[in-house]
């Protein structure tokens, strides 16, 4: 019994040496203390049509905290504004402006920004306030917001969704596959290659779809276990199994996306609820979130987009940073776009840039506080609980009766400040310039391919279509020949 | 006229994917004034090769591939970005084809069986109607998968020609067969 008793002293020690050992190495693992990237898609806003007049609040009942909150370049006293409307409080939809790579060039007009309404249409002239998205809003200003995040791409979804996942494109607008590439040009692949693990999160995983990005990754079928459901990510952040990286897709037939002429309200509360499940988890305090949007939609953004590495990048969308390191209440200047996600990870991870683009990318640290603990202790900032500030659904499949109102933020905005901005050690605006390159990280994938199959190509098509009139035309003769007899 | 439809508009689909703006027909706004294009395209081509008829297959075949030709000048031109009056042009410039199909139909098939001027609007009508179905069933699609519907109006079209060719050949056949008996 003695001998019982003293190996499991023994063990119980040896345990108690392993275990801070095992956990100094998976801290190693990264270079900041996050240990888990969620990145979060949504469609269609650019950053004036959501964050044009933020953080200046219609239905404030707390104007001293937007006083001083700080300031994006937004529309307020640039003389755009009188050309837009406000959507009216208590609607939360509005038309879908004409969307893809010509509309969006004609929106542009060679960068003065000047041509929308025959671009993207009228419609394309309108911006939410706080009435529609002051919870939002309040997430925004409780952490960091970026004002220069451009859209990758002057086109719609299909090449901004591959620039995020992909950091490239072989399409130009919303067709195809083909081209289609393989998962090692992908974030994921790359993931996959160093062992890092990773999982995409659909509504329902069942149909196997994520913004069809997938029918372009031409070895899919290999990694479609990772394709899991919302409700699995809940599960795990929970259960602190979350991976590494996780890309959710807001996409699905109630309208999660925000994407006209859907809900806007919608899917800012999925956003709350979701949020709110990853902060009342274990893993919050090793969690980053980012929240972005595909591609402007066809709304007015003021910002000429510039280029990078000779692509000409498309408008800016909004891009929220929330992690217990976020900056509160912070505006990055930093020139960014979904690269820049990618460039994080890869940072994060000590791993090389995807390809070029990647490494040429900024890396969103400016938005981060990773230096020391700044209260009571805190390294992480604790979790802002989203559900008792505001009444959230008990689940993230819910539905809004559109004919009435079951939620309204429109007093939500502002939240008070988690800290009193006057306390807090930095600036709480500014910018930097780091990126896989200057950090010599190196490139993953020098140059990437796409393929299109032969019996897809345009020339394959050309061929068949002379054939079949030479066909037709053999089968005239004939048929004159016989019709003489 | 229904075989030689599906085939011009497999053609005529095959050189906007060429062209690279087959996508736009995905887009229901964008619809407007492709169709803008297309419809008067559409029947002014097929017309235009009817009355050709008597000519050389060398001017409606000039006609054709100078209209190709004018909207590939324009898109490349334009860099792709093309406005709804230049998306409207293209569209019926990419019709041209329809001149030298409508010619040759009109020649060898159908005039002589006394169908006349309905036969290039019956072939628009029918083109025009394959374009909407190619247009609803990519917008129902997601945006995805252009290619495939391309390909199976590829087949489709030289199942039909091969179908066609291998009829008159039977009937060349009957018809020897005949003459050795007689």
């Amino acid at each position: 019994m003695r001998r019982v008793i003293v190996i499991l002293i023994i063990s119980l020690f040896m345990i108690t040496l392993i275990s801070p050992a095992v956990s100094a190495q998976a801290s190693s693992q990264t270079k900041t203390p996050i240990k888990h990237v969620i990145a979060v898609l949504f469609e269609n806003h650019t950053f004036d049509n959501f964050f044009g007049i933020y953080p200046y609040d219609n239905a404030s009942w707390n104007e001293s905290i937007i006083r001083n909150m700080t300031v994006p370049e937004n529309l307020i006293g640039t003389g755009h504004l009188s050309q837009l409307r406000a959507v009216p409080n208590g609607v939360y939809s509005t038309p879908d402006p004409v969307e893809g790579y010509t509309a969006y060039h004609l929106d542009w007009n060679h960068g003065k920004m000047n041509n929308f309404i025959n671009g993207s249409g009228p419609q394309s002239m309108e911006y939410y306030t706080s009435y529609q998205l002051g919870l939002e809003w309040s997430i925004a200003s409780e952490y960091a917001i970026a004002d220069r995040y451009f859209a990758p791409q002057l086109s719609e979804s299909a090449p901004n969704t591959l620039y995020y996942i992909a950091g490239f494109s072989p399409v130009i607008n919303d067709y195809g596959p083909p081209p289609s590439f393989p998962m090692s040009e992908t974030i994921f692949g790359e993931l996959s290659h160093y062992g890092i693990s990773w999982n995409i999160y659909v509504q329902n995983n069942t149909t196997g779809n994520f913004d069809n990005m997938q029918h372009y990754i031409s070895n899919w079928n290999q990694y479609s276990g990772h394709l899991l459901s919302w409700s699995d990510l809940i599960s795990e952040a929970q259960n602190n199994s979350l991976p590494a990286v996780s890309y959710v897709f807001s996409e699905g037939p109630p309208g999660f996306s925000q994407a006209p002429p859907s809900n806007v309200e919608k899917g800012e509360i999925w956003l709350a609820y979701l949020i709110n499940q990853i902060e009342e988890s274990p893993s919050w305090n090793s969690t980053a979130i980012f929240v972005t949007y595909d591609d402007p939609g066809g709304f007015y953004d003021q910002v000429d987009p510039p280029m990078m590495d000779g692509v000409q990048l498309g408008m800016r969308l909004p891009m929220i940073l929330v992690s217990p390191f976020a900056k509160e209440d912070y505006v990055s200047n930093t020139v960014m776009t979904h690269t820049s996600i990618i460039a994080f990870i890869d940072y994060n991870w000590g791993i090389p840039a995807l390809n070029k683009f990647v490494s040429l990318s900024n890396i969103p640290l400016d938005m981060f506080d990773f230096s020391m603990p700044y209260k009571n202790g805190y390294v992480a900032r604790p979790p802002i609980d989203l559900q008792s500030e505001q009444h959230l659904p008990p689940n993230l499949h819910f539905s809004i009766d559109p004919k009435v109102i079951d939620y309204n933020f429109s007093g939500a905005f502002p939240f008070a400040p988690q800290y009193s901005y006057s306390v807090l050690p930095y600036s709480r605006e500014g910018a930097s310039n780091v990126t896989l390159s200057s950090l010599h990280y190196g490139i993953f994938i020098e140059h990437d391919i796409s393929y299109t199959p032969f019996y897809y190509s345009p020339a394959y098509f050309i061929i068949i279509a002379v054939v079949g009139a030479v066909l037709f035309w053999i089968g005239g003769e004939v048929y004159e020949r016989n019709r003489r007899h | 006229m229904m075989v030689f439809s599906i085939y011009a508009g497999f053609t005529i689909l095959a050189i906007a994917y060429a062209f690279n703006i087959i996508y736009l027909i995905g887009d229901p706004r964008q619809l407007v004034p492709l169709l803008e294009g297309l419809i008067p395209g559409a029947f002014i081509f097929s017309i235009a090769g009817y009355y050709l008829r008597g000519n050389s297959t060398l001017f409606s075949f000039s006609i054709a591939l100078l209209g190709v030709i004018l909207a590939f000048l324009i898109i490349y031109g334009l860099h792709m970005v093309l406005d709804y009056a230049f998306l409207g042009m293209v569209s019926f410039l990419v019709t041209s084809p329809l001149a030298l199909i409508s010619r040759y139909l009109s020649g060898r098939f159908l005039t002589r069986r006394g169908r006349g001027i309905s036969m290039p609007i019956v072939v628009s009508i029918l083109f025009l109607l394959e374009v909407v179905a190619v247009a609803v069933l990519y917008e129902k699609s997601g945006q995805t998968n252009l290619a495939v519907q391309l390909s199976v109006l590829a087949y489709v079209s030289i199942a039909l020609a091969a179908l066609i060719l291998i009829t008159n050949l039977i009937g060349t056949h009957e018809h020897d067969i005949k003459e050795i008996n007689r």
